[in-house]
């Protein structure tokens, strides 16, 4: 008897969840309901269900953390922009065949036009005319170790001398050493020097925002050389008005091809060492050297050791002696 | 949240498809809030629930082209939630011990009962709403998702179904499994029933 009364309590509690619901049929409803006059333990157990339901209806929403909208947006944005190309897709064989012709078609022209820019810089007069493309834009850099884990600026003249208007186009390379906030890059430049399309009555000297950096950038800018003697172009990454790289570059009047003379230096002690080394050079003559093409001075004694030294100093990048040796930084 | 109408919600998916950054912007607000509080209580900690919502959100813009408009937007999103939370359960499953002991299938397991006095000194540190999510998380997961849509968000039982694509049998018996299991994992907290 007692076992009949449990199956039949087991047999009702499996019902009470729908009970609660209101999902049962009048007839099996009015049972249950017959049961639980007479079934104190039943009841109990209705009276739990009922009890953890309301628990359940009261819990109140809760926010979003803050930001939450604009992580959102970025995560799509950042996937959005890795999206699969469409050669890649192509080649995958999703693409519809007729966007598929479209872009073979786009490619087939970009190869062409591409192939044709290659042939240019052998044209002599078309070189002229390429010498120059639009306002600056930022790119990345091609990554390089930087050994003292120390921000780094190169600063590289695109082509070997100034086109016949003077001007000169450089592309500055930022390495930061890790990420830099609210960076600034200051760029001087020498009184024989002006930006290229600036005022040449006023100060040379631009600063541009570049905001946050966490992978090395490059910067296009254009200079013009406005008279003789060895110009340079100082560059200098400045975040919160402490400087933490800076480059330096000198600069040949225009005329034939000249080699160069990069410092790589991050401080002014680059510049103090470079006058040092001239300074030397000027003592008697021994051996004349030449740097840079039109910058000479001599050095009494063991010229080589003393280039070396100063070179190995102040990171110089390429240095020639009259005789044609050529010094190569390590 | 006021609910978008039929119209209102085409608007804005087009929109968002044309690339229109305030229409996405629009879109994630509108949003956020219902399935960031579903991720909520069915993962029941805050983190994983950013992840989760995060996750659907960034996922039902990039698949919005395929939306179709069977169901309504707002079952479609729930049901992205829905899967990536399974996923989650799925990956978190082969780091827990405690999730193993369901099984392959699930299935309800027999519980651990802590000490009484543990229980009296975790019932005073937590409130009940806590109590009881901390438990619903520990229940099977298709268990969780029925009991977390009926019970919490209120939804109905064709919704769920469009949600979860089961039918009718199958969410009801889910239902029903699923309070019977977080009674019996209640039971221990004598007060929460006594009160």
């Amino acid at each position: 008897m007692s076992k009949d009364i449990e199956m039949k309590c087991e047999r009702i509690r499996e019902l009470l969840s729908d009970y609660i619901n209101g999902d049962l049929t009048q007839a099996v409803r009015s049972l249950v309901e017959i049961h639980l006059e007479s079934c104190g333990s039943c009841r109990k157990e209705l009276a739990k269900l009922e009890r953890m339901r309301s628990i359940l209806r009261s819990f109140q929403p809760v926010e979003p953390p803050y930001g939450f909208t604009q992580r959102v947006l970025a995560s799509y944005r950042a996937r959005r922009g890795r999206e699969v190309s469409p050669l890649r897709r192509f080649l995958l064989g999703e693409l519809q065949p007729r966007r598929a012709l479209a872009y073979a078609v786009i490619s087939l022209l970009l190869v062409f036009c591409l192939s044709l820019l290659a042939l240019l810089p052998h044209w002599p007069k078309a070189k002229q005319a390429l010498f120059f493309p639009p306002s600056p834009t930022l790119k990345r850099a091609p990554s390089i170790i930087s050994a003292k884990g120390v921000g780094k600026v190169l600063i590289l003249p695109q082509t070997p001398y100034p086109n016949p208007q003077g001007i000169l186009r450089l592309e500055i390379m930022i390495y930061p050493p890790y990420r830099k906030e609210r960076v600034w890059l200051n760029i001087l430049l020498s009184p024989g020097l002006s930006l290229a399309n600036g005022n040449p009555f006023l100060p040379a000297e631009k600063q541009i925002y570049l905001g946050a950096i966490d992978n090395p950038v490059t910067f296009l800018t254009d200079v013009k050389v406005i008279s003789g003697g060895v110009q340079w172009v100082r560059v200098s990454c400045v975040s919160d008005n402490i400087k933490w790289a800076e480059g330096l570059l000198f600069l040949p009047p225009p005329g034939p091809p000249a080699h160069y003379l990069t410092i790589s230096q991050n401080d002014v002690d680059a510049l103090q060492l470079l006058a040092t080394l001239v300074e030397r050079c000027k003592t008697p003559v021994a051996m004349p050297i030449a740097i840079s093409a039109r910058l000479n001075f001599s050095y009494q004694g063991d010229a080589e050791g003393a280039i070396h030294y100063y070179a190995s100093l102040l990171g110089l990048t390429s240095l020639k002696y009259n005789n044609g040796f050529i010094l190569e930084s390590p | 949240m006021k609910k978008l109408e039929k119209e209102e919600e085409i608007k804005l998916i087009q929109r968002c498809l044309s690339g229109d950054e305030e229409a996405l912007e629009e879109f994630v607000r509108h949003f956020q809030k219902p399935l960031f509080n579903l991720a909520y209580r069915l993962c029941g900690n805050r983190d994983d629930a950013e992840d989760i919502a995060q996750e659907s959100l960034v996922r039902a813009l990039e698949n919005l082209k395929l939306f179709k408009g069977e169901s309504s937007l707002f079952t479609w999103l729930y049901r992205i939630t829905i899967n990536i939370f399974y996923d989650y359960t799925r990956k978190k499953k082969e780091f827990s011990y405690d999730q193993m002991r369901y099984g392959e299938e699930e299935d309800e397991g027999e519980v651990d009962f802590p000490s009484e006095d543990t229980v009296e000194r975790e019932t005073e540190k937590r409130n009940i709403q806590e109590i009881v999510q901390g438990e619903i998380s520990q229940l099977p997961s298709h268990y969780r998702t029925v009991l977390v849509l009926y019970d919490i968000e209120g939804f109905s039982y064709d919704e769920i179904c469009a949600m979860l694509q089961k039918p009718l049998g199958t969410v009801k018996s889910r239902l029903n499994r699923a309070r019977q299991l977080l009674k019996q994992r209640l039971e221990k907290y004598r007060e929460l029933f006594e009160g």
